[in-house]
């Protein structure tokens, strides 16, 4: 049986229960007993001190850490990328590793450390195992990513960046900019022609100018649409006009007032 | 010509001839007011009903042209062909023209 603390009235040993009850199965001999103080999760540890019992057990968390990192920086090594049976093999050797270090530094004889060495290879393939089943999993729940030429994914991406900037500059907080004209996707500003060139040199920004005269400036846009700053083309006087025709937007002009 | 269609070139119609009153307007506002009215419009059915738009903006004082980016003097192309360049154009180009291209559409006083 634990040995019971005269001034707590606990019991040592974190596998005999609250009360100290239970049995386990002797190692050595094959008998049930009840359960001892140094039968903790099935591996061999020294028995408890009795007077250590309020005080933090330093030693056995050393040598426990010092097994988890051996067995995941082992892990970390050499599973990336492997299939199922490199995961296991993967496991098998990062756990046998970790738990034999663990044994190791507990003090045990040569046979114990290579028992728990084998146990822990056991349960070390098995989440290696587990491990590379779930990363499978998740890859196939994930959408697959459509393959394009790099050129293309990088020109939908300018795109989009594109479409998504002159959103935010022509309707700001989702409503459209000015006033509705004569339909409303023609807008009314009140500005000159230098508010105009500078709302035109926002939209315009990363397109390519392919028409540039005194009367007009046209610039094609990485996503397809096109932009135009016009001056007395325009009927009314003393106005500036910006077309607009880009995907997504229901705004065709941008009319500027004086 | 299905109702809807009728409906779409009449709005499409009213719009364009509203913003003539104003300011000039390029050919390829007919495209993107069709199907914004009817999304999913075959390009053909697009044009056809573009032309006709065209035709009956014509009673209206309305004519199609070319516009010198240089000067910005509208040059109105002949009546009786005008119409018909102009679709002859959009076909060959294969797709919706885009500010700039083809047309436009001038209101005469």
């Amino acid at each position: 049986m634990c040995t019971q603390d005269p001034q707590t009235g606990q019991y040592y040993g974190s596998n005999c229960g609250s009360q100290g009850q239970g049995t386990t199965t002797d190692r050595d001999t094959g008998l049930s007993s009840p359960c001892r103080c140094e039968d903790t999760n099935g591996f061999n540890q020294k028995p408890h001190d009795p007077n250590d019992y309020d005080r933090v057990d330093w030693g056995n968390i050393f040598t426990a850490t010092a097994g988890i990192v051996v067995a995941a920086v082992i892990f970390s090594g050499c599973a990336t990328g492997t299939a199922l049976v490199g995961a296991f093999a993967c496991g098998v050797v990062a756990g046998a590793a970790g738990s034999a270090t663990t044994s190791l530094l507990n003090g045990n004889d040569a046979a114990t450390v290579a028992e728990d060495a084998a146990k822990g290879g056991l349960w070390g393939g098995l989440f290696g195992g587990l491990g590379y089943g779930a990363s499978k999993t998740a890859q196939a729940l994930r959408p697959a990513a459509p393959k394009l030429p790099k050129d293309v994914a990088v020109n939908e991406v300018a795109a989009k960046t594109a479409t998504t900037s002159a959103w935010d500059i022509l309707m700001p907080g989702g409503n459209a900019i000015g006033k509705a004209g004569t339909d409303a996707t023609i807008r009314e500003i009140s500005g000159g022609y230098s508010d105009a060139q500078a709302m035109f040199n926002q939209l315009s920004r990363g397109g390519r100018v392919v028409a540039n005269t005194s009367k007009l400036t046209r610039v094609e846009l990485p996503n397809g649409g096109v932009v135009q700053l016009r001056t007395v083309m325009s009927r009314s006087p003393n106005t500036a006009t910006i077309d607009v025709n880009i995907p997504g937007l229901d705004i065709t002009k941008l009319k500027y007032n004086p | 010509m299905t109702g809807e269609e009728v409906a779409a070139s009449v709005a499409v119609a009213e719009a364009i001839s509203r913003e003539l009153d104003e300011d000039f307007v390029g050919l390829w506002k007919l495209g993107w007011h069709l199907r914004r009215q009817i999304p999913g419009l075959p390009d053909e059915k697009v044009r056809s009903l573009a032309g006709a738009i065209l035709q009956g903006l014509r009673g209206s004082a309305v004519r199609v042209g070319s516009l010198s980016e240089e000067s910005g003097i509208f040059t109105p192309w002949p009546a009786e062909v005008a119409i018909d360049r102009a679709m002859q154009a959009w076909a060959a180009l294969g797709r919706d023209p885009n500010i700039g291209e083809i047309a436009w559409l001038v209101r005469e006083r």
